[in-house]
């Protein structure tokens, strides 16, 4: 995997990895923070395990509803989570697939040394995209947009 | 395709983004822009028509010399969607630190 195709965010949890994984594997536990408030979260399903499934409903404060189903991809104690919403559970593809989250957990002098890989995908035009190589130039299009932006603030 | 999309598909070429990295520097002509590639120009054409599409460009013909400039909207669109983005997950991992942190807190307090 290459570090310039993903959005990529590290952190220092202070928290030994097993109250972190504890966080991802016990739905009553991921729905406390996976939205911000007041959206609230509930657990559809949560077959933590490689090729189960994973569903999350995000309930807004006018009521509307956003559901989302993915796939656990991979799913390693303590150590990684990769889920997809391009699959739903039992590894059956998605209509409208997304993103890959590559979660990482690796022991840190002050707990957990945590970070989320996310690698996204436009939904319509994914196979064109893949076919003609845009996660390579997920980099060049990231520096492109930042510096132009930054000429436009100047 | 909504414009999200064209602006990624136009991106997802080496041609087209050093188009764009040029233009960058401000309008240029066709024929200045087609310049450093090997390769016809009615091919190099279909890359400013798909960068065209996308809103990415505008293009002005003024007797025989065709100009290329940037669009500055929808840079600002898929620049939007990648912040969106970020930001979803750089907040989730916050709030992710909070909960961890308060559950040491609690197993803390359990212990003592």
């Amino acid at each position: 995997m290459d570090e310039k195709l993903d959005i990529e965010i590290s952190r220092v949890l202070k928290a030994p990895r097993d109250i972190v994984w504890q966080a991802w594997r016990d739905p009553a536990n991921l729905v406390q923070w996976w939205a911000p408030k007041p959206v609230v979260t509930e657990s559809i399903k949560h077959e933590f395990y490689s090729g189960g499934g994973f569903g999350t409903l995000m309930r807004m404060e006018d009521g509307s509803e956003f559901a989302s189903e993915g796939c656990f991809l991979q799913v390693v104690e303590n150590e990684k989570i990769i889920f997809s919403d391009a699959l739903s559970g039992g590894w059956r593809p998605n209509a409208s697939p997304f993103m890959t989250a590559i979660i990482s957990l690796e022991d840190h002098p002050e707990g957990t040394a945590y970070s989320a890989q996310v690698l996204h995908n436009s939904e319509e035009a994914r196979q064109r995209h893949l076919d003609m190589g845009f996660f390579d130039g997920w980099g060049t299009v990231f520096e492109q947009l930042d510096s132009f932006v930054q000429q436009l603030k100047n | 395709m909504n414009t999200l999309d064209a602006v990624f598909h136009a991106l997802g070429d080496n041609t087209r983004r050093a188009v764009i990295a040029r233009l960058g520097d401000g309008p240029a002509s066709v024929k200045e822009l087609a310049e450093p590639f090997p390769m016809a120009l009615p091919s190099f054409m279909k890359h400013i028509a798909i960068l065209e599409n996308s809103g990415l460009i505008t293009s002005e013909k003024q007797g025989r010399v065709r100009t290329c400039r940037l669009r500055e909207d929808n840079f600002a669109l898929a620049q939007q969607w990648f912040d969106a983005q970020r930001d979803l997950w750089e907040s989730r991992t916050d709030r992710l630190a909070d909960f961890v942190e308060n559950q040491m807190m609690k197993g803390k307090n359990r212990d003592g």
